[in-house]
């Protein structure tokens, strides 16, 4: 069982593909929920019995799914997983690194098209996630409202009429629900007003992750946006709020990319070409400076400097770049360095091949 | 001179991780592994917030003020999770803790929440009495401060559609300062 290739590994999630609103500033949108059973014990604190019950409980769910909903749902034991396929499952972001830290005890279902993902024994008993393209928090949030109808049915959660779901931690306490929505923001870093539209973002109860390598630049400008509170509001309120604001984001990251264009076309030209020359003739990369240069390439595409490149080739190679899924495109374990090369033959062969 | 990683305290630190909440800005400098195995190059992935040290930094502060007295030995019966273990972690251990830690976790929830109560799904089943709306309108009544705090929140919707951040950071720390007094009070 153990090192089989599970259905998964070959295939690219859905949402990689699609095209939703705002799509040339948002990447994707996640609705996370959390949901624990009313009679097991949380599992920072459960014993193995107890996962054991929670595994079964998913198994039974994922049946239960596949006859409700649309689709295929497939329940996976991460113990009958290798550590490389984990880890295919966390770069294509179906699971978070944490589940794998306990992969004796904990599982994950998913849907065939990779938009819903349950995760089994990570911070709660179940974690229900819904992943679309673009801005889409409503029909993410349905999808995974749909999902809970199900798995209520089977299992009998933790509920509290004055507080809601009840969670593991506090900060998910009520609805459980956790939005995370990723913005590709190059001409808010290129023109220095991120800081303040982060913090700006901050003081309305949205919480704003980028992911900084040596220097001040965010890796590839990508910027995750997520609820604060999870308590006192409303899923839909919650989606709306989340929405309106991303919208504004959206907005000034367009207005933004247009006056960089009309002040300094030449130079914004120049540093896409430049990024578009380096990946498709370079030999070696590392993900840092992969991650640079197809932010660049994909606002070229988006402004339409580069208009024969799909945008989509961003999302797509920002995963398959991925350590793992390097490792598991090449059969075999790689040095860093070897890693580099394919990375390099990877960018070459997919934005040239198009 | 490089800086050493400040999780696993042996690599180079090449990653700089800036987070910003609540206006406060925090730094993490980690190597390339230790920054993925905390998920941080999981980009897609959901923030893993550091509870931690937010609720435990949120849980002095909180009993400081409000002398909430808890000692960290009492247990939830149920699956001995102790106030100290919930205090140090951030993780309660099943449903029933939330009753037995329920003087500490309240002010809690003042503090981090959107709101006291949950206003949303419920399980089939268990749809919300009508009974238990009315008693949320009273409460809301009773509380007098509320209603002026939902107006603020309304005006600070508004400012941040006009983008308008200075007028929303000022909004927003009136209705902290009068959700403090509710506090009090």
């Amino acid at each position: 069982m153990r090192g089989e290739e599970p259905d998964f590994v070959r295939r690219l999630s859905r949402w990689i593909e699609g095209n939703g609103s705002a799509s040339d500033i948002v990447i994707s949108s996640r609705v996370r929920l959390a949901r624990n059973l009313k009679r097991v014990p949380f599992p920072p604190v459960m014993e193995r019995g107890d996962a054991e019950e929670v595994l079964e409980a998913a198994e039974g769910a994922a049946r239960f799914l596949q006859c409700r909903m649309e689709g295929n749902y497939d329940y996976y034991p991460l113990r009958d997983m290798t550590e490389l396929h984990q880890w295919v499952l966390v770069e294509k972001h179906l699971i978070s690194p944490q589940l794998t830290k306990s992969s004796a005890l904990s599982g994950v279902t998913v849907s065939e098209d990779e938009a819903v993902s349950i995760m089994v024994n990570e911070e709660d008993h179940f974690r229900i996630q819904c992943l679309f393209p673009g801005l889409n928090l409503r029909e993410a949030w349905e999808t995974a409202d749909a999902v809970d109808d199900v798995l209520e049915e089977v299992v009998s959660y933790a509920y509290d009429e004055k507080l809601g779901y009840l969670t593991t931690c506090p900060t998910n306490l009520g609805t459980g629900m956790r939005v995370s929505v990723m913005t590709h923001l190059p001409g808010l870093v290129m023109s220095e007003m991120i800081d303040s539209v982060i913090s700006g973002l901050s003081k309305v109860g949205a919480v704003v992750r980028g992911l900084y390598g040596e220097g001040s630049e965010a890796q590839g400008n990508l910027f995750q946006i997520s609820n604060r509170t999870t308590l006192g509001h409303d899923e839909a309120t919650i989606v709306e709020d989340m929405s309106a604001v991303l919208r504004e984001v959206v907005q000034k990251e367009r207005s933004i990319r247009e006056t960089i264009y009309r002040r300094d076309r030449t130079s914004l030209e120049d540093k896409v070409y430049r990024a578009h020359g380096l990946l498709t003739n370079a030999r070696m990369m590392s993900s840092e400076e992969a991650m640079q240069l197809l932010s660049m390439l994909r606002l070229g595409i988006d402004m339409n400097i580069l208009s024969h490149i799909s945008p989509v080739v961003f999302q797509e190679l920002t995963i398959r770049m991925r350590p793992s899924m390097i490792q598991r495109e090449a059969g075999e374990s790689l040095k860093p360095e070897q890693r580099d090369v394919r990375r390099a033959t990877l960018m070459r062969e997919r934005i040239t091949g198009q | 001179m490089a800086m050493r990683c400040e999780r696993c305290g042996e690599h180079e630190a090449t990653v700089r991780i800036t987070r910003i909440q609540n206006g406060e800005k925090q730094e993490m400098h980690l190597c390339a592994d230790c920054a993925a195995e905390e998920g941080y190059f999981a980009w897609s992935f959901e923030p893993q917030f550091p509870t931690h040290g937010l609720l435990g930094g949120l849980m002095e502060g909180v009993s400081g003020r409000r002398r909430v007295a808890v000692p960290g030995s009492t247990r939830c019966e149920r699956c001995g999770r102790t106030y100290r273990d919930f205090a140090q972690t951030g993780f309660l251990g099943c449903a029933d803790c939330y009753e037995v830690f329920d003087t500490a976790i309240e002010p809690l929830i003042k503090r981090m929440q959107g709101g006291p109560e949950h206003r949303g799904k419920t399980p089939r089943g268990r749809e919300r009495s009508s009974g238990s709306q009315a008693g949320g309108m009273d409460e809301a009544r009773s509380e007098g401060g509320t209603v002026s705090v939902e107006v603020l929140r309304e005006e600070l919707k508004e400012a941040v559609s006009r983008e308008d951040y200075e007028r929303a950071a000022e909004l927003r720390d009136r209705i902290r300062e009068l959700e403090a007094k509710d506090d009090e009070g």
